[in-house]
């Protein structure tokens, strides 16, 4: 029950924004710093997640998380970097 | 207006092919995480954001942690009042009730094909929610097939199941790689989000790491700024 709950108020929260911003549009363009803050967290609010995990797998989860990072940026595809980063922590945990 | 619809459709099904990968990979995850099939679809229709449905999946566990739950749908969320803000141009001519019918289905996707769509022909906002259709369409089926046939990864450890999501998002913190504007802000995000980690209870390292990242890079772009005027 709770887990409705948490699901259906993660789809308000989510769809006040979207509309929200479509509202209050030209307002937000004016304050730089708020726009700049928005435009960061998505990115920095990822990292922050991954970071714990990545150093408890220590060199070879770093590894395959750096080589994913830049072939999905130097591929931009998402499934590529995947498929290559889990090659090599799967060849970590198995082989080594 | 119905042709726009159709045309959004069309032009979004490419993206949502690379979307439906990784609902595929949401739904498996879902699965071993224990959420129900019913609850997957009620995220997919109610949420329909694939980041921050990764997150909640990644914080399911008993008992459910609500507040770190909402907050980090909150915050990963955000970037969309920049994103319906971007869209004030296409609604232009739209009623109030136009506007909320249609906004639910934004996502980065059809958002990003409309938008470079708009640089070059008139679209009206039925093309973004074709866009928007199509890919809650690939989105459900991906998902669902995911939580559907999770059950055949029987050793999650050694095909490192737990890590897949540690790659997606690594992929996905590439594409917001801003240049070395980027570099202090991920930084100070990174050591922040570790020493919360270590010391304070619960998921807030999370929203510690990224906002303390976030605020550097916003001080960071008021100085360049400055400088350059």
């Amino acid at each position: 029950m709770l887990a409705i709950v948490i699901i259906i108020l993660a789809g308000i929260i989510t769809y006040s924004l979207r509309f929200g911003g479509l509202l209050v549009g030209d307002m937000l363009s004016k304050h730089k710093f708020v726009e700049n803050l928005i435009k960061a967290l998505p990115g920095t609010l990822l990292l922050s997640f991954i970071v714990p995990s990545i150093v408890s797998e220590g060199i070879p989860g770093a590894i395959s998380a750096l080589v994913a990072g830049v072939v999905a940026k130097k591929t931009n595809n998402v499934l590529v970097a995947l498929i290559i980063g889990m090659a090599i922590i799967i060849m970590f945990r198995n082989l080594l | 207006m119905k042709s726009n619809f159709i045309k959004g459709f069309s032009a979004t099904i490419p993206i949502a092919i690379s979307v439906a990968a990784y609902g595929l990979v949401l739904g498996v995850l879902a699965y071993s995480k224990g959420v129900t099939f019913f609850e997957l679809l009620l995220m997919d229709v109610v949420t329909f954001a694939g980041s921050a449905q990764f997150l909640m999946v990644e914080l399911w566990k008993d008992p459910l942690p609500i507040t770190e739950m909402l907050f980090a749908v909150f915050a990963i969320n955000l970037r969309y009042l920049l994103i319906g803000a971007s869209l004030t141009p296409l609604f232009k001519k739209s009623s109030l009730f136009e506007k909320a019918a249609l906004m639910h289905l934004v996502a980065d996707e059809n958002w990003a094909v409309t938008l470079s769509r708009l640089k070059k022909e008139k679209i009206s906002p039925y093309f973004l929610f074709g866009g928007g259709i199509c890919l809650v369409i690939f989105w459900l089926i991906s998902t669902l097939a995911g939580h559907t046939f999770g059950f055949i990864i029987s050793d999650p450890y050694s095909v490192a199941l737990d890590f897949v999501i540690i790659i997606i998002f690594t992929a996905l913190i590439a594409s917001f790689y801003d240049g070395k504007d980027s570099v202090l802000p991920w930084f100070v995000a990174a050591i922040f989000a570790y020493l919360s980690f270590l010391f304070i209870p619960g998921k807030w390292y999370i929203v510690i790491g990224g906002l303390s990242g976030a605020i550097v890079y916003s001080i960071e772009k008021h100085f360049r700024e400055d400088k350059s005027e």
